[in-house]
């Protein structure tokens, strides 16, 4: 039966060309592509093949888990959690109404403990939030990025209900419930007697500051309402050089998230007690979300996170363990590849 | 398949939409509400209830891939355009490519259960060769196999013989051809019908020329003398009567003949009373055991006065409007009768090349075959024998469904059913046998008894019947949920082939009517092999693919932001920014999938000479809830893997709304590019251009966005790239993703290989699959057992002239006349004399 394939093959390739061209026109243009004939090549899951792949990949993730866990390792990093303890004895039971009266003094001092080892210059000063959904979508949405970088466009507001206009209807810049929920805890840090500066500038991402955000738009009617968010914004900085917004901005994805406040940019010793003073500010208490304060220094993998070494680790040592096992199946077990006998139809000709 | 897949995503998709949008509101209204930042307005109207909801049909909008349309309709007109352009599939003889004039059902080809194939013409060439005759008692041509070159014929025409002369008249008077006479002196006939053209041409070679034609005139030419005749009337052929008349006037002594030719049941009964018929019916017999195609002609001289009573009312028949046909039949039937009955012609239509070999092979693949014709069942079960339709003994039987009233037929066609069970256990290769008369009558009152044969028998001979019963019996094998082929190349065939689900039409001499009509249409029927085997299954296996991967990629992003709606307060957030969602659904992962449409699992060689790997796709294994449900998984693990990994590295200060989404897109391309490579089979420098292509493209034009301001992912990419977090992150994600995949794929390949993973593994690992010795033994031990004759089928074509049935001696009557308690007598002897005839020919195996 395939003799009767192969000589077709072979006369359309032989006759057709040369004798009637003209007639021929309707004739299949031959080529690779119409033919379905291109050369391929044609892997297969050979046991070497799939073995060695493992192995691979083992050699390369360990390593790296290895040089990640170190690097996470290397991260010296202290996290302070302050709303719980920040708020008066006396107001335990009730504090969302103690954030919420403007006129009780906020300001709390926490001793941050031993700085466990040396840590280097610049120290990266994050507040963290968790339980704070920034990803809302009624909250990401409540933006207006042309009205935020040009001046022209103040009164371009769509988009950003609620917040969108005072109740005499100036617009107002920056508009939306992001800006409008800027965080307004601050911290003052101090060893001993002695003030650590933290540096606020470039805090925020420089496209940002040259891009997104204008140097000749100011803040406009903004905190003016009934209703008080966060923080508010010098009415005479331009929004580019208003990092803390920018950065507050920059919307998380994850409900914990951490935010930069600010770098020290001086190295801490191990031993070093630092003491901050701070103005517990920000209501977290109504939806029990906890505010933290971080210090951390930075590896070239970033913060401190054991997850990606971690995982390396673990991938890396089941690829192993896979290879290992595939290779002692294949040698107990041996399996001819392709053997024709193994075809169902084959194995049991004819039902005998 | 797709369209029920599709449905099922759709029920998904609401239930995840109710499910999440109960949660939202509930989210909403005990945690959302304390949240103060994204101040919920204290009561809203009742509304406000639905805006979660609709918010997660959109995301989940993109569940069901709008893609898969646009992609499907290119790669099939793809497949479509490989059918066209295939050089095997190309007839040389009449220079015709095949043509796919449907687009859209390739990959039915590929899933085809039952063919049901016309005889004349799709097996055969339709090309009427003059074998034999039978004059006057006299047999011609039986020792050389032509009458032509016999010698007693030629000295009798030279001699004159009168009974020679008269039926040569016959043959070349009694048609409708026309001779055209070219400019260099030859005469060439056209001719409406092959066996009209055949006995002209016949007659020709044996001097007497038919020269020309011109009104009602006709000139004759034999031996060189010059004979006139005028033709009077012309008593068409019609499928009814089954024989056409000519009446004509000798020029020479002015005598008006009626000179008649037809089916032998047409034209024997209305011999005169007391002439013999009996040597003309064992000579239709013995021809039709042979496969030939029989016609008598008969003659019968005409009064004057009779023809002319006559002649008034055949004109009043044809200038009739009501019921012309019917009464001009009537009218026929006056004239024709106590004819005398000359002779029998024998035409033999040739099988077409490499018939044999494309219906054992297509009977591996597990495709069974019916045989619908309108020709005698002799003549059918002969060509049937010849192109291995029905095997022989003793794998093979033929069950008979006869009888003249219902009753007959009932209780014949419960013997078959009956004989049909009891077997079915047995490999043994059940073939019955019905004819038009008793189909009729089963399809009008037994339908249900004959849908049970038609589910056990593989094969059926069905003989005499008419194009409407072709259409019902396709209709009947479709209501059964099979998925049927028909073939065909005339006109009768064409309600056939629009019934079926895929028509394939062979451009053949009977003209374009069929293949018009078709899905498809080939110059051969050998090429219908290569279109179910080569065509139709590369093209199942990739829509396959291709449509479960659109599902798998769509559903992937799907659940990511289903994941990511539990991080973000169940609002209906969109992690992805719009644009990336729709360059993912429309360019990431649409292009490099399209090369599909290049990957071959296996060669060609291997799926012909391996046929039954076609039924992979004809029970659909490679598209089905299961398989689907494999995707599906797959989609929810990658979409774990993404999302985790994404949230867990990208935790804390780096958790950005864009850069992690930006993050988990890359994380989907990354996978999608390695779920192609590991399920594609085959790679081209296409399918690597577009593959890793895409991938270029993907951060090209990601790159391309960063640098526009007023994007939201201004800057993202650069950002991104430079830091060794995001690759680490990928990479993970991507070790995480496919390892498993691979594992499981490798221990499914080694361990529980499929057929198509044990050819591949053979084709690729010993080089090409027809050198292996023992593959090649093994089939053919495989072959002998199953279906039996691939050794002995030359012997087999050898024996093509031999009388095959023994029951050849009855005449066609006798074996529908046997009814009641008889029939089952007769299955035995039918039997045993069809076991004792087969084994003459497969003593060798």
């Amino acid at each position: 039966m395939n003799n009767v394939n192969g000589s077709v093959v072979g006369s359309s390739s032989g006759s057709g060309d040369g004798s009637a061209p003209r007639r021929n026109s309707k004739r299949p243009k031959y080529s690779r592509f119409t033919q379905q004939e291109l050369p391929a090549c044609k892997p297969i899951l050979t046991p070497k093949w799939v073995i060695s792949v493992f192995t691979l990949i083992g050699v390369v993730f360990v390593p790296i888990g290895i040089a990640s866990l170190m690097a996470s390792n290397d991260v010296v990093e202290i996290v302070d959690r302050y709303d719980n303890v920040c708020v008066p004895p006396n107001m335990t039971n009730d504090k969302v109404a103690y954030i919420q009266n403007n006129a009780t003094d906020k300001t709390c001092i926490r001793t941050l403990e031993v700085v466990p080892k040396h840590m280097s210059q610049p120290i990266y000063v994050y507040y963290q939030l968790d339980n704070f959904y920034q990803n809302h979508r009624r909250y990401v949405k409540s933006r207006n990025d042309a009205q935020l970088r040009k001046r022209s466009q103040a009164n371009e507001t769509s988009g950003c209900d609620p917040e969108k206009r005072t109740i005499d209807g100036a617009p107002i810049v920056p508009c939306g419930l992001i800006a409008w929920s800027l965080f307004n805890d601050t911290y003052i840090f101090a060893i001993g007697n002695k003030n650590l500066t933290v540096n606020k500038k470039g805090i925020s991402w420089k496209s940002d500051r040259d891009h997104k955000f204008g140097k000749d738009v100011f803040p406009k009617n903004f905190q003016s309402g009934p209703l008080i968010g966060g923080a508010k914004l010098n009415a005479t900085k331009p929004l580019s050089e208003q990092e803390d917004l920018i950065v507050w901005m920059r919307t998380a994805a994850l409900p914990t998230f951490r935010k930069l406040y600010g770098r020290i940019e001086q190295d801490l010793n191990a031993g070093d007690v630092i003491s901050v003073t701070l103005k517990n500010n920000y209501n977290t208490y109504s939806f029990s979300g906890k505010k933290k304060l971080v210090l951390s220094t930075s590896s070239w993998l970033g913060g401190k996170n054991d997850f990606l070494g971690i995982a390396y680790l673990a991938v890396g040592g089941l690829c192993f363990f896979l290879a290992v096992a595939f290779t002692i199946v294949y040698l107990v077990k041996p399996r001819k590849l392709g053997d024709p006998s193994y075809l169902s139809w084959n194995r049991n000709p004819a039902g005998h | 398949m797709i369209d029920k897949l599709t449905g099922a995503i759709f029920l998904f998709q609401v239930v995840v939409v109710i499910v999440l949008g109960f949660a939202g509101n509930i989210w909403k209204d005990t945690e959302a509400r304390k949240q103060w930042y994204v101040k919920y307005p204290e009561d809203g109207p009742w509304y406000e209830l639905l805006v979660i909801p609709l918010r997660f049909e959109l995301l989940c909008s993109i569940m069901i891939p709008i893609s898969i349309k646009v992609s499907l309709d290119l790669v099939k007109g793809i497949y479509a355009k490989f059918i066209d352009w295939d050089e095997e599939m190309y007839d040389h003889d009449t220079r015709t490519p095949s043509h796919a004039a449907n687009t859209a059902i390739s990959e039915d080809l590929g899933q085809v259960e039952y063919i049901l194939t016309d005889k004349t013409g799709t097996l055969t060439e339709n090309k009427m060769i003059f074998r034999r005759c039978c004059i006057n008692g006299v047999f011609y041509g039986n020792e050389s196999g032509d009458a032509l070159k016999d010698v007693e014929l030629l000295n009798a025409v030279a001699d004159n013989v009168a009974d020679v002369i008269r039926f040569l008249t016959i043959m070349t008077v009694c048609n409708t051809v026309i001779p055209i006479r070219s400019k260099s002196g030859t005469i060439s006939y056209k001719a409406q019908s092959q066996d009209e053209d055949a006995l002209v041409n016949a007659a020709a070679r044996l001097h007497m020329v038919l020269i020309s034609k011109n009104g009602s005139s006709l000139e004759i030419n034999l031996n060189g003398s010059l004979i006139q005749y005028e033709i009077l009337d012309i008593l068409e052929f019609t499928s009814d009567r089954k024989r056409m008349s000519v009446v004509v006037k000798d020029c020479q002594d002015g005598k008006i003949l009626l000179l008649s030719k037809g089916a032998d049941e047409a034209i024997l009964p209305c011999a005169y009373a007391g002439q013999q018929i009996r040597p003309f019916v064992d000579a239709v017999e013995q021809y039709a055991q042979l496969g030939l195609r029989t016609l008598c002609l008969g003659w019968r001289e005409l009064k004057d006065d009779e023809y002319n009573e006559w002649s008034y009312a055949f004109k009043q028949a044809r200038s009739t409007l009501v019921d012309r046909e019917w009464k001009l039949a009537e009218v026929c039937q006056i004239l024709e009768h106590d004819l005398e009955i000359v002779g029998v012609t024998a035409i033999e239509d040739r099988l077409q090349d490499g018939v044999p070999e494309t219906i054992e092979t297509l009977r591996q693949a597990g495709i069974n075959f019916w045989m619908l014709t309108g020709d005698k069942q002799n003549t059918a079960i002969q060509i049937a024998l010849l192109c291995n339709f029905i095997s022989s003994e003793p794998k093979g039987q033929l069950l008979f469904i006869n009888g003249k009233t219902e009753d007959e037929v009932l209780r014949s066609l419960e013997r078959v059913l009956l004989t049909m069970r009891i077997t079915s256990s047995d490999p043994k290769d059940l073939a019955f046998v019905v004819d038009g008369w008793a189909l009729e009558i089963i399809l009008k009152q037994y339908r249900a008894v004959f849908t049970e044969l038609a589910i056990l028998s593989r094969t059926a001979i069905c003989c005499r019947v008419t194009p409407s019963q072709k259409a019902q019996l396709v209709e009947l094998l479709k209501s059964c949920d099979y998925r049927t082929l028909a073939i065909g190349d005339g006109g009768n065939d064409v309600r056939m082939i629009q019934q079926a689900d895929i028509g394939v039409g062979i451009s053949g001499r009977e003209g374009l009517q069929a293949a018009r009509a078709a899905d498809y249409s080939i110059g051969k029927f050998r090429f219908l092999k290569r279109l179910i085997l080569v065509h139709g299954r590369y093209s199942y296996n990739r829509t396959a693919f291709l449509s479960q991967y659109s599902f798998y990629k769509s559903l992937l992003i799907c659940f990511i932001q289903i994941f990511f709606s539990f991080f973000s307060g169940v609002s209906g957030t969109s992690l992805f920014n719009s644009i990336s969602l729709m360059a993912y659904n429309v360019f990431y992962t649409s292009i490099p999938v399209l090369t599909v449409v290049l990957d071959k699992d296996l060669s060609e060689k291997t799926v012909m000479q391996n046929p039954q790997i076609l039924l992979y796709c004809q029970a659909g294994r490679l598209l089905n809830p299961s398989t689907f449900a494999g995707w599906f998984g797959r989609s929810l693990y990658h979409a774990l893997v993404v999302f985790l990994i994404t949230v867990h590295a990208y935790a804390d200060e780096k958790s950005e709304m864009e850069e992690l989404s930006m993050v988990a897109l890359s994380g989907c391309i990354w996978l999608q590019a390695f779920v192609v490579t590991i399920e594609m089979n085959s790679f081209t420098i296409l399918q690597h251009l577009a593959i890793w292509g895409n991938f270029a493209a993907f951060y090209f034009i990601n790159s391309v966005v960063s640098t526009i301001p007023s994007a939201g992912m201004y800057t993202i990419m650069f950002r991104l790239c430079r830091q060794p977090s995001y690759w680490i992150t990928v990479v993970l994600i991507v070790a995480v993703g496919m390892g498993p995949v691979l594992a499981l794929k490798y221990f499914r390949y080694t361990y529980r290989s499929s057929a198509i993973n044990i050819l591949q593994q053979a084709e690729r690992s010993h080089g090409p699959i027809f050198s292996m010795g023992g593959l090649e033994s093994q089939l053919k031990s495989l072959e002998k057992d199953v279906a039996s004759l691939s050794t002995s089928q030359s012997k087999f074509r050898n024996s093509v002239y031999e009388p095959l049935l023994s029951s050849a001696s009855d005449p066609p009557t006798s074996t529908r006349r046997s009814i009641g308690p008889a029939t089952f007598d007769f299955l035995q002897p039918a039997q045993s004399r069809l076991s004792s005839s087969y084994s003459r020919n497969c003593k060798d195996n």
